[in-house]
C-alpha cells in the first residue's frame, strides 16, 4: 500500500548541504505495523514527515518516489496533498500537550478534520466526533468535547491526538515517538490501543520510535537507521532474535532491561556489599515525618503525608511516581526551595547539587565550560586561578571528557557531553549528593547506556550518592539500588 | 464572574486615587482662583467676599467630599471662567472624543492584525520586507505631524475634506465621522505600527510551535492555520499591549484636536488650563481617567476570555 523508493534527502541551510536521508526504501502493505528505529539523526523522523507532506523548506529532496495506494505523494502540488493529510494519512506525534492547539476545544480540533476533507452536516460531523472518541477509550466524550488540552492528562491528550488522526478513517497512520514523553502505564495503553485500531480498522502504521522495547510489543516488522540509511530490515523475531549488524546488535545491548542479566551480576555484588558491610554507610540524607504543602490560591492542598526515610553514601536511589505525584515537590523540600512542610530535612554532607533534564537549558549559553566549572570554586574561595584551573581539568577527566573542553562554549556539545559537564560542575561543589531529575530522558538509548556507566563509576570511585527521578522504570531498575515510589502522598522503600 | 467583580472593584478604586490625586494637586498649584476671575483690579477685600461665596474657604477634605458626591450626580462644578457649568461645557464635546478614541482603537486592532497576517504569510518576502521598513518609519512619526501631513496632501492638495470644517454630529452624523477617519487614523498609525511588529513576531513564534505542524497534518492550508490557530494564540501578548495603548490615544488626540481643529475635550482642557479654570480641568481630567481604566479593565477581561488556559477565578 505504502511504497516507498529509493527517498533521499538533504538539508540545506546557509549553504551548508547535509545529507539527512540516503536512498530509503521500504514497503508497508494494508493493515501492517512496521517499525523505524534509530538514534536522533538518523533520519527516521524525516522519512516519517517526507511521507507525511510535512517536511520543513529547507529539507529538499534529492529523488526517489512515495507511492500510497499508486499515487506519487511527492509529485502532488500543494491543494492535492492537503487533500490526502488527514483523510488518508493520519498522524500523532511526541509531545501530546504542544501538538495541540492550547486555545481552541479538543472536539473543534477533532470536528476541524471532518471539516475540511467531508461535506457532513453538523450534527453528522459531532457523532462522528464522538465516535472517534469512544474509539480512543476517552470517557464522557460529551464532556471531553468542550475541555482545553490543559485540561486533560498527557495520556488522554495522546489518546485526543489519535482520535483527531483516526476520525476519518486514514488508511496509514504516522506515530512519531508517540509515547515517549508518558510514563509507562500510559505507554502500555497507547500501545495497546494502537494494536485494536489496526485489528479493527485494518489500519497500517508506521511507527518510529528509539525505544526498541515498545517497538518490540508494538510491531510486526522492524526497519533500523543509521545515519539516514537503512542499515537493517526484518520481522522482529529476527531482528531481536538475530541482529544482523554491529548497530542492531549495539542497539539492543543499550535497551535498559529489568531482568537482564546485568541485572544478576549487579544485585549479587550488591548483597556482598552489604554482608560486608566494612564500613558504617553513612547518611548523606535524613528526611523525618515530612508533610509538605502546596498553595493554590487559598488552598493549602497536602502533597506529602507523614514522609520518612534516608539515603546513604554510595547509593544510587531511584524515585519513582506519575506525574503529579509529589515526586517534585519531595525534591524541592529536599533542596530547601520549598519552605511549606512540616517535619525534618537533615544534611549530613554540602548541599545536594541538582542536575536536569535538559543540560542545554541549564548551562549559560554565553559562558566556557571552563567558567561554568571554576564558578562553585570562585563561591566558595581560597583558590588561586592556576588551583581553579587544574581542578576543573582534573574533574573534565574524571567524567572522561577531554580537557580541551575547558575552552568550549555549551553550544559546541552534543547533549550527552553537556550532560557530563553538568555532573562534573554539581561535583566541583565536592558534594557526595547528587539529585539527578529525568538526567537521562533527552539522550539517545546509546548515548544513556553511557551515562550509566558514567553514574556507575561515579558511585562506585568516589561513593556519590545518587537520588534519581524518573518515569523510566527500565533505566530506575537498572541503575538503582534502591526504590522510592511516591503514591497517594506516601513513599513507599 | 469573580475575576469581573474583583477588576470592576479595582477600577472604582483606582478612579477614586485618581480624583484626590487631582483635586489636591490643583490646591497646591500656587495661583488662586478668586483672584484670577478678579484680576488684578480687584481689592483684597472682594477677593475675600468671592473666596467665601465660592466656599474655598472651607476645610480641604469636605471639598474634597463634596466635589465627589457632586460629581456622581452630574454636578461637575462651575467654570470660573465661562460661568456655565462644566458639565454644559463639556457634555456635547465627550462624544467627539470617545468617537475617535474608539475609532482610532479599532483602527489600531484591524490594521495591525491584517498588516501583520499577510507580513507571516509572506515572511521574509517582498511583502514583508517592505512592511518591516515601512512599519519602522510609521513607528517613529509621532500623530501630530503625521495630520498635518494628512491635511497637506488630502485637504490642501486632493481637497477630500475641508481643513477645519468639522461637522457637527448633532447636524450631519455621517460627514461627522467622514471628518473623524483622517484624525483618529493619524492617531492610530505609530500605534498600530508597534502593534503589527509585536504580532508579527509574536506570530512567527507561534508558526514554530509543534500544534502548527499539527494543523498541517490534518490538511489544513497556510491561511486556514494562520487565522485558525495561530492568531488566536499568537494575539495574546498583543492584547496587553493594546490596552496599554488606551491611554496614548486619549494624549495624542488632545494634540490633533488643535491640528485638525475639532471642538473636541482635548482642546477644551488646553484652553482651560490657560485660563486656569481648574472645576474645567479636573472635570477632564478625571474623565480621560475613567476612560482609560475602562478600556483597560475591558482588555484584562477580554485576555481571559482568550487565554484559555487562565482561569476565570
Amino acid at each position: 500500500m505504502l511504497n516507498v523508493e529509493h527517498l533521499s534527502i538533504h538539508f540545506e541551510e546557509r549553504g551548508k548541504r547535509e545529507d539527512a536521508v540516503k536512498n530509503v526504501s521500504f514497503q508497508l502493505a494494508d493493515g501492517e505495523i512496521l517499525g523505524i528505529v534509530g538514534e536522533s539523526g538518523s533520519g527516521k523522523t524525516m522519512t516519517a514527515l517526507t511521507i507525511a507532506g510535512l517536511k520543513k523548506p529547507y529539507a529538499v529532496i534529492d529523488g526517489g518516489s512515495v507511492w500510497l495506494d499508486g499515487m506519487d505523494l511527492l509529485k502532488l502540488d500543494d491543494a492535492q496533498m492537503r487533500s490526502v493529510q488527514g483523510a488518508q494519512i493520519g498522524m500523532i506525534f511526541q509531545e501530546p500537550m504542544s501538538a495541540l492547539n492550547p486555545t481552541m476545544k479538543i472536539g473543534k480540533q477533532l470536528e476541524e478534520v471532518l471539516i475540511l476533507h467531508t461535506k457532513l452536516s453538523k450534527e453528522e460531523r459531532r457523532n462522528k466526533v464522538f465516535a472517534a472518541m469512544e474509539d480512543v477509550e476517552l470517557r464522557n466524550p460529551g464532556e471531553l468535547y468542550d475541555k482545553y488540552p490543559h485540561e486533560l492528562s498527557g495520556g488522554m491528550r495522546q489518546r485526543a491526538m489519535l482520535a483527531a488522526a483516526i476520525v476519518c478513517r486514514p488508511k496509514l497512520l504516522i506515530a512519531d515517538e508517540p509515547t515517549t514523553a508518558l510514563d509507562v502505564q500510559t505507554q502500555d495503553g497507547i500501545l495497546e490501543l494502537l494494536k485494536k485500531l489496526n485489528q479493527k480498522y485494518g489500519m497500517s502504521i508506521l511507527f518510529i520510535s528509539h525505544n526498541l522495547r515498545v517497538v518490540e510489543k508494538l510491531c510486526g516488522r522492524v526497519l533500523v537507521m543509521k545515519s539516514g540509511e537503512v542499515v537493517e530490515e526484518g520481522s522482529v523475531e529476527g531482528i531481536f532474535g538475530n541482529p544482523q549488524t554491529e548497530y542492531t546488535k549495539e542497539l539492543i545491548a543499550a535497551i535498559p532491561t529489568a531482568c537482564g542479566k546485568n541485572e544478576g551480576d549487579k544485585s549479587t555484588v550488591d548483597e556482598a556489599g552489604m554482608e560486608k558491610d566494612m564500613w558504617e554507610p553513612r547518611k548523606v540524607l535524613e528526611v523525618r515525618n515530612l508533610n509538605a504543602y502546596y498553595r493554590e490560591g487559598r488552598a493549602r492542598r497536602q502533597i506529602l503525608q507523614d514522609v520518612s526515610f534516608a539515603l546513604y553514601e554510595g547509593e544510587i536511589v531511584g524515585l519513582v511516581g506519575e506525574s503529579g505525584s509529589g515526586k517534585t515537590t519531595l525534591c524541592k523540600c529536599v533542596l530547601g526551595l520549598l519552605k511549606d512542610y512540616e517535619g525534618e530535612v537533615i544534611h549530613h554532607t554540602k548541599r545536594p547539587q541538582m542536575i536536569f533534564q535538559d543540560p542545554y537549558g541549564s548551562l549559560n549559553p554565553r559562558k566556557t565550560i571552563g567558567w561554568i566549572l571554576e564558578e562553585p570554586l570562585k563561591v566558595q574561595g581560597g583558590f588561586t586561578k592556576e588551583e581553579r584551573k587544574r581542578k576543573a581539568e582534573e574533574m573534565l577527566e574524571r567524567v572522561h571528557l577531554p580537557k580541551e573542553f575547558y575552552k568550549r562554549y555549551p553550544r559546541e556539545l552534543s547533549g550527552g557531553q553537556r550532560q557530563r559537564v553538568s555532573i562534573a560542575t554539581a561535583l566541583m561543589t565536592g558534594t557526595k549528593f547528587i539529585l539527578a531529575d529525568e538526567p537521562l530522558s533527552a539522550l539517545d538509548v546509546t548515548v544513556q547506556a553511557q551515562m550509566i556507566a558514567l553514574l556507575k563509576e561515579l558511585q562506585e570511585k568516589e561513593k556519590i550518592c545518587y537520588l534519581f527521578v524518573s518515569h523510566d522504570l527500565d533505566v530506575v531498575h537498572m541503575l538503582c539500588d534502591r526504590v522510592l515510589r511516591v503514591e497517594k502522598k506516601q513513599v513507599t522503600v | 464572574m469573580k475575576y469581573v467583580t474583583k477588576k470592576i472593584l479595582g477600577l472604582i478604586i483606582t478612579l477614586l486615587i485618581v480624583s484626590m490625586l487631582t483635586f489636591f494637586a490643583f490646591e497646591l498649584i500656587p495661583g488662586d482662583p478668586a483672584r484670577s476671575i478678579l484680576g488684578t483690579d480687584g481689592t483684597s477685600e472682594q477677593v475675600q467676599a468671592l473666596r467665601e461665596e465660592m466656599g474655598l474657604n472651607r476645610p480641604l477634605p469636605q471639598r474634597y467630599g463634596e466635589w465627589v458626591l457632586d460629581f456622581l450626580h452630574g454636578d461637575m462644578g462651575n467654570s470660573y471662567y465661562y460661568q456655565k457649568s462644566v458639565q454644559d461645557l463639556i457634555g456635547d464635546r465627550i462624544p467627539i472624543t470617545v468617537t475617535m478614541t474608539l475609532l482610532s482603537f479599532s483602527m489600531i486592532l484591524l490594521l495591525s492584525v491584517a498588516v501583520s497576517i499577510f507580513s507571516v504569510r509572506y515572511a521574509n518576502r517582498l511583502f514583508d520586507r517592505i512592511f518591516l521598513i515601512v512599519d519602522q518609519v510609521t513607528m517613529s512619526v509621532p500623530p501630530f505631524f503625521i495630520g498635518i501631513i494628512f491635511t497637506a496632501v488630502f485637504g490642501l492638495a486632493f481637497h477630500w475634506f475641508t481643513p477645519g470644517g468639522y461637522v457637527s454630529y448633532e447636524k450631519d452624523m455621517g460627514g461627522f465621522i467622514g471628518y473623524l477617519i483622517l484624525p483618529s487614523l493619524a492617531i492610530a498609525l505609530p500605534r498600530a505600527a508597534m502593534a503589527a511588529k509585536l504580532l508579527r513576531s509574536s506570530l512567527l513564534d507561534e508558526m514554530q510551535k509543534d500544534y502548527v505542524r499539527t494543523a498541517y497534518s490534518r490538511g489544513n492550508g497556510p491561511w486556514r492555520v494562520l487565522l485558525r490557530h495561530v492568531l488566536g494564540n499568537g494575539i495574546l501578548p498583543v492584547v496587553t499591549f493594546l490596552g496599554m495603548t488606551a491611554a496614548d490615544i486619549i494624549a495624542n488626540s488632545i494634540v490633533v484636536e488643535q491640528v485638525f481643529g475639532i471642538p473636541g475635550v482635548g482642546r477644551m482642557l488646553i484652553s482651560s488650563i490657560s485660563k486656569r479654570d481648574y472645576p474645567v480641568v479636573e472635570a477632564i481630567i478625571v474623565l480621560i481617567a475613567v476612560v482609560t481604566l475602562v478600556l483597560n479593565t475591558l482588555v484584562d477581561v477580554l485576555y481571559k476570555k482568550l487565554d484559555k488556559r487562565i482561569e476565570l477565578i
